[in-house]
């Protein structure tokens, strides 16, 4: 939340220095960078059942405009994330967990698969120019793709009621999502530029499916919700 | 040229998911274990009975001057029991620190098992001379808490219609720990 109040700020004192001008030509762009879990979503607290347990990440990014007119456009973007997957800490936190809900004598938690999306947004976009500097501001909405989450089973011991392994499955679907970019462009050359752009995307995200419980007790997430930052760097060709 | 600049963009973004998609995909394992101030380790599986399936007690004999530690747990139809007697006591609310080996006479212990829900606990194999020791680390004999550790094994033969050894089964508790577990102080 702190990342965004600052690129918030940033862009607004930006924006009061640049200025609307002259026709803002087309693009389309190639990015790649980092995206940043935020909130529930990159948390690794055991007692949350929101907590995703989503790592930082490389993403990569196809973007684009088209400028009906002046400074305004539509923008969308195609971007593929991968938000890790769990490590042995990780791993052992939720062991950790289940032993203490449970009063298990032994808990091994075997975590399998990545998080891995696409995301498909578009929205109104707006252009800032100042002299071979272009400001790029867009509201997003559209879907989210999650192809994969890491799929957990949970061995215990020591429980008679639950003697069996149970899981969290992986999850997958086509979720709403929407958020907001801001990007600043710098002209290299006729219709060649290169960009930095922040990017904040939220989800309620998928349904996730528990299986093999006999006895629920402690941890159950059944839902998945997405929220990252991506930072990016990329180039654009304008036409 | 130039016009190759996109064509080349998309191939390259294209081909950059399927390769990290391909990468490490391997599990990852994370094992915790229980916190219980009374556990063991029998045959390679944690073993924590609760505390109301616990017992702890010291009983001094005025007559034989002697004093004898009792441990008992229970938990899954497994059973773990241990005496220590120590000679030449007196009538004080703490036990000797230090390590006693099973012996068969003053220091005991057995492992039972119940082979049925409801059935009675029975002795699993023999614990014979030497095959373990229990280690008396710390004693509040204020709050009456005793800590300590234990291993042992407990040896089963196996026989035939006819009397011959087919098999030697042999059950391991190790890591036995009990921290600060309080204990009940008797005498007669």
């Amino acid at each position: 939340m702190k990342r965004i109040y600052i690129i918030l700020s940033i862009s607004f004192l930006i924006c009061t220095s640049f200025s609307a001008g002259a026709q803002v030509k087309s693009y389309v762009s190639l990015y790649g960078g980092l995206s940043i879990p935020n909130g529930n979503y990159g948390s690794q607290d055991y007692s949350n059942n929101q907590s995703g347990f989503a790592k930082k990440g490389v993403v990569f990014q196809v973007d684009g405009a088209y400028y009906v007119k002046k400074n305004f456009g539509i923008g969308a973007s195609i971007s593929w994330q991968d938000q890790g997957k769990f490590n042995e800490a990780m791993a052992t936190t939720l062991a950790s967990g289940y032993v203490a809900s449970y009063s298990a004598d032994q808990a091994t938690v075997t975590a399998s698969g990545r998080f891995h999306s696409w995301n498909f947004l578009i929205g109104p976009q707006y252009a800032f120019t100042y002299k071979d500097f272009i400001l790029d501001l867009r509201a997003n909405a559209g879907f989210i793709d999650v192809t994969s989450t890491p799929e957990t089973s949970i061995v215990i011991t020591g429980v008679p009621e639950q003697t069996a392994t149970f899981y969290q499955r992986a999850s997958h679907g086509t979720v709403f999502g929407y958020g907001g970019t801001a990007g600043l462009r710098y002209k290299l050359g006729e219709g060649f530029s290169l960009g930095l752009r922040a990017a904040y995307v939220a989800s309620p995200g998928t349904n996730v499916k528990n299986d093999g419980r006999t006895l629920t007790e402690g941890r159950l997430v059944t839902k998945l919700p997405i929220s990252e930052l991506q930072t990016t760097f990329g180039f654009t060709i304008s036409f | 040229m130039s016009k190759l600049r996109l064509p080349l963009f998309l191939i390259l973004l294209a081909s950059v998911p399927f390769i990290i998609q391909s990468c490490n995909k391997d599990s990852i394992i994370g094992i915790a274990y229980t916190t219980a101030p009374f556990q063991a380790n029998i045959n390679g599986n944690t073993w924590a009975p609760a505390t109301d399936s616990t017992s702890f007690g010291i009983n001094y004999n005025a007559g034989a001057s002697t004093k004898t530690l009792v441990m008992q747990g229970t938990k899954e139809a497994k059973q773990v029991i241990f005496n220590v007697t120590v000679p030449g006591a007196t009538n004080t609310t703490g036990f000797p620190l230090g390590t006693y080996t099973i012996d068969g006479t003053a220091v005991t212990a057995q492992f039972n098992i119940q082979a049925s829900a409801g059935a009675p606990f029975t002795p699993h194999g023999t614990v014979e001379a030497g095959a373990g020791t229990l280690t008396v680390t710390g004693i509040d004999s204020v709050k009456k808490q005793i800590t300590g550790t234990f291993a042992f094994y407990s040896r089963t033969t196996n026989y035939d219609d006819h009397g011959n050894v087919i098999s030697i089964t042999v059950d391991n508790i190790t890591g036995g720990e009990f921290t600060s577990v309080p204990y009940k102080l008797t005498s007669n």
